[in-house]
């Protein structure tokens, strides 16, 4: 397991005080948070930034893993491995209640680093416990605009918390099957009763939300399904019917004379299934020229012909056409 | 039941939240919600009063403003106009 230096991930020295660490953390949410910064890994830096938020942000997690922290550097320093026994570390009077924050900014994934050292309660439930009802739990599924069309299974993994064999709560791992609806927009939630962490004292489980969202994320919540067409410059210059596949299948489409590149053609009914009494969404295409290489057989010859037939004629850069 | 089964879930458009289960979702208290929904910054779906309805996008923003307000010490008008434009620029790149 890869010991995590929290203080690095914040870059902040270790002795900031809190206003300093909330400030780092602050600054990173800035810049790193979801809604806003569209890279690719910006999301898996937002949980990295907000798992060392959730240890040096609480007194008493921060004195935990500090003591941990400096077992690792002096085993560093001598050459030994550098593998503390995280359990028994943060076990010597340090009591961990609850499930890491819910909701902070962008991110869900606690490190297997973190779940070791914080993710076990240091004693087991007393059997007198009152009843509480577990925690709610929240997953972002992400799903092809094929598994809302025609609906999926789709598997989903998260950490809940759930009483181990010595009755301790513990972050487990989970992974479930789940019926992704026909029909389901980005942005809706699926809501599973009883699959959320376990309660206390013979307490109900919490529920697991899962959000919906697109590997597209310009599907949006529309019911309207966006697809490409492509055609050949014949094709779109001549017009007729073509037949192209979809995430619902192959269509038939009528394309009309001088169709040009990036002209949406919309099958009304098409799309996604609506919601009881809603009319479903439309297929809406849109065309996408694609030139043969000058290097296919005929093709040069042919393009020849072209520019000698209609190139005095024809000005792409002063709007298309003479 | 083992996580090996194929679970069906609700689509909570279709079955909407009561305030309470809208608060134990985002894992606050009933009254943070009606604080808020008295001020104008969230909405709920349908009904009045105990009878108010949640759905989808009302969960999302109750999580959003949760997040910004904690994150940033922010009062809940700064964290509501925070989610505004957040969700104005993913309009706008969206090209709606």
């Amino acid at each position: 397991m890869r010991f995590e230096d929290y203080y690095r991930v914040m870059g902040v020295a270790a002795d900031a005080d809190a206003a300093a660490i909330k400030q780092a953390y602050r600054r990173h949410a800035r810049l790193l948070h979801p809604d806003v910064n569209p890279s690719a890994d910006a999301h898996a830096s937002m949980a990295r930034i907000n798992e060392a938020y959730e240890v040096l942000s609480d007194t008493q997690r921060r004195a935990a893993y500090d003591g941990v922290r400096r077992r690792h550097q002096a085993a560093a320093g001598k050459h030994k491995p550098a593998a503390p026994d995280l359990a028994s570390d943060w076990q010597q009077g340090f009591q961990y209640e609850g499930a890491p924050s819910a909701g902070r900014a962008g991110g869900e994934g606690f490190s297997d680093f973190f779940t070791s050292m914080f993710g076990r309660a240091a004693k087991p439930e007393p059997p007198d416990a009152k009843p509480e009802r577990g925690g709610d739990e929240h997953v972002k599924l992400v799903i092809d605009a094929a598994d809302a069309t025609t609906g999926a299974v789709r598997s989903v993994s998260f950490r809940s918390l759930a009483p181990d064999d010595q009755g301790h709560r513990a972050a487990v791992l989970r992974n479930l099957q789940v019926q992704i609806p026909k029909g389901i927009r980005a942005g809706q939630h699926i809501r599973l009763p009883g699959q959320g962490s376990a309660g206390r004292g013979g307490g109900a489980a919490g529920d697991l939300y899962l959000e919906v969202q697109f590997k597209d994320a310009t599907r949006e919540q529309s019911r309207d399904v966006l697809e490409a067409l492509p055609l050949a410059p014949w094709e779109a210059a001549l017009g007729g019917d073509v037949t192209t596949k979809t995430p619902a299948g192959e269509v038939s489409v009528t394309v009309p004379p001088d169709t040009p590149h990036g002209k949406r053609l919309r099958l009304k009914g098409r799309g996604l299934p609506g919601a009881t009494g809603e009319s479903p969404g439309d297929m809406v295409l849109q065309v996408e020229v694609k030139l043969p290489a000058s290097t296919l057989p005929g093709a040069r010859a042919a393009y020849e012909v072209m520019a000698a037939a209609v190139g005095r004629d024809f000005h792409p850069r002063s709007g298309g056409a003479a | 039941m083992n996580d090996g089964d194929v679970l069906v879930g609700v689509v909570i458009d279709d079955a909407t939240l009561t305030l309470d289960e809208l608060a134990c979702a985002c894992g606050v208290s009933a009254d943070w919600l009606s604080q808020r929904l008295d001020a104008g910054l969230l909405a709920c779906c349908s009904g009045e009063g105990t009878a108010r309805r949640f759905a989808s996008p009302q969960l999302h923003r109750a999580r959003r403003l949760l997040a910004v307000e904690r994150d940033f010490d922010a009062n809940q008008e700064l964290a509501a106009l925070v989610v505004d434009l957040v969700d104005e620029i993913q309009r706008l790149r969206a090209g709606r």
